[in-house]
């Protein structure tokens, strides 16, 4: 080879070597620019994609050594939306869901609940100012894309600025934005919970009609319908000393604790659901938002042969912590630390007459 | 073959065993090598002693008791014995050539009896030498004999095999302590109305729904 060729070569490989470096400059800024940095843009795609996308997935949630799995079906034409969620372990039970409505069936009992969970909020509802999901508590970090149920994921996490909630590490479908994992952190890093889809379809063609015909096929079950009725802490004669940093209260109902046993307390297909045994004396829930998770607050009349545990316990991400009050028994469950729970119930206070 | 009681044929016997030992031998050689290997203890004990000069010869540290070895050797099988089964096959391919590396290495500087050529060795001579022996039966004795003449680097080897079968650390864990079985019906009252509720406006009602979804109640009978 002679002496400018080689020359030759070099000039070659030097710009090779700096188009090299023009195309790998630029890519950690463009990195940068997809990966949203406010909350408001990720919280945004999250919902966007839950609303207009139909997808068929099974969906697994992993939490304290257990583990559940459903398959999903969501149907969304633009104006409506249909799913229906299969349990695939133990009893069988469908969910099915058009908008607000919920039927939820267990073919083996041929028993069913109908509710309407319009109470939790319109659905779609658009992220409002000031509606419970400011979440001022968090701060937003990026991470490196993950590949999730063989979709490529852009993966955010919203991590506490106390130690009063949980970090949450959620795996955004790149394209779409869609929801593919979501996990619960404690302030170890250690995964309370995780609820992730193993395996996802986007591109699929479904038929609303389909599942809107097997949602009422409620022929020869014995249906009940439950009834939450909107109230407040205060028209119940509560109020709370001191709020919890960064909780909102997001609804108080008055409800029956668990409608299933009023059913069967019952013993017939009761229209209205609520029975009057002890059972299913009604109690007041009010439900508490930082944005991310949720607190849920009981007060119920004391019942000495029901109401005995008062230490805290814990069901995979989800702690539950209950108290006395005089002749009132105070529960306070959520996905949070028992520490959180202990401030719900101190704040909490009967008025006096 | 009967057992070689001549101190010719046992001389033969040990240079076909060197032989063998350096990947130089013929079918021939490695098939009745082999046969005798499996046959008489005392050739066993010669290449075994064969394995340990070269040890020596190349570190002092191996050239140790092998009562350390035999002890060694029970307790990796103790260990591989409450290993959990692995059900996907995965590749341990560093630990599994050093094993090799040191069996064949060591006659090469062991003894008079190897050829003129087996000072000069190569993976190709490696791949042949492991073949034929790799057919021959008794072959996990062979790797037996070969990990009792290396008491200092079986160790990492039996940190490795426990690292393959170690469960992702990325995993979910149960938290500990307060955990409750699903069963505490007291319990899953609270959680069940709980998650009735979305209330994660920020993730949407969807995912949300999901989740209870997952929680949602059982009839209780």
């Amino acid at each position: 080879m002679s002496a400018p060729s080689v020359a030759r070569h070099r000039i070659r490989w030097k710009a090779t070597v700096a188009l090299a470096g023009v195309l790998a400059g630029p890519a950690p800024l463009s990195w940068a620019t997809a990966t949203p940095q406010d909350m408001a843009s990720v919280v945004k795609r999250i919902q966007e994609a839950a609303q207009r996308r139909s997808f068929v997935g099974t969906y697994v949630v992993s939490h304290g050594g257990h583990m559940t799995s459903s398959r999903i079906t969501h149907v969304c034409d633009g104006r409506d939306q249909i799913e229906r969620i299969e349990a695939l372990d133990g009893q069988m039970r469908q969910v099915y869901r058009h908008n607000d409505t919920v039927h939820v069936l267990w073919p083996g009992t041929r028993t069913a609940l109908i509710e309407q969970r319009e109470l939790v909020g319109r659905f779609p509802a658009p992220l409002q100012p000031g509606d419970g999901a400011r979440l001022d508590q968090y701060e937003l970090q990026g991470a490196d894309d993950e590949r999730i149920a063989g979709h490529m994921a852009q993966v955010v996490v919203f991590k506490p600025r106390d130690a009063l909630r949980f970090a949450r590490r959620l795996w955004l479908e790149r394209r779409t934005g869609l929801l593919l994992r979501s996990d619960l952190l404690n302030e170890r890093g250690e995964v309370l919970e995780s609820a992730s889809f193993s395996e996802l379809q986007l591109q699929v063609r479904l038929s609303p009609q389909t599942l809107l015909q097997e949602m009422h096929r409620l022929d020869g079950y014995k249906v009940s319908r439950p009834v939450y009725v909107a109230t407040t802490l205060d028209a119940e004669g509560w109020s709370r000393r001191s709020a919890v940093a960064g909780f909102e209260v997001r609804q108080t109902v008055r409800r029956p604790m668990a409608p299933w046993i009023a059913r069967t307390a019952t013993g017939s297909a009761s229209a209205s659901g609520a029975g009057n045994s002890a059972e299913s004396a009604p109690m007041l829930q009010a439900v508490y938002s930082d944005g991310l998770t949720h607190v849920s607050l009981f007060i119920e009349p004391f019942v000495a042969t029901l109401h005995k545990r008062e230490s805290p316990a814990t069901m995979g991400s989800t702690s539950a912590l209950s108290r006395r009050q005089g002749d009132w028994w105070i529960t306070a469950v959520g996905a949070v630390p028992i520490a959180t729970l202990q401030q719900f119930i101190d704040g909490l206070e009967r008025r006096k007459p | 073959m009967t057992e070689p009681v001549l101190p010719e044929d046992r001389a033969r016997a040990r240079e076909q065993l060197s032989s063998l030992m350096d990947g130089d031998g013929t079918s021939d050689c490695v098939a009745s090598a082999c046969r005798l290997w499996r046959q008489d203890a005392d050739h066993r004990a010669q290449w075994h002693t064969y394995h340990l000069i070269g040890d020596v010869l190349r570190s002092e540290d191996l050239g140790q008791r092998s009562a350390a070895d035999a002890a060694f050797l029970q307790a990796v099988r103790e260990r591989l014995a409450r290993e959990p089964v692995v059900l996907a096959p995965i590749e341990v391919p560093a630990a599994g050539q050093d094993r090799v590396e040191s069996g064949v290495a060591v006659p090469a500087v062991a003894n008079g009896f190897a050829p003129p050529s087996a000072g000069r060795r190569s993976v190709f001579h490696l791949r042949r030498w492991v073949a034929p022996v790799g057919m021959a039966a008794g072959v996990a004795l062979v790797a037996g004999a070969v990990l009792v003449t290396r008491p200092g680097g079986g160790a990492p080897e039996a940190q490795s095999l426990a690292a393959v079968s170690r469960p992702d650390r990325n995993l979910p864990r149960p938290p500990a302590a307060t955990a409750l079985p699903a069963t505490d019906t007291e319990l899953v009252r609270y959680l069940d109305a709980h998650q009735q509720f979305p209330g994660t406006p920020a993730l949407g009602p969807a995912p949300g729904f999901l989740r209870s979804a997952a929680y949602a109640p059982t009839p209780s009978q």
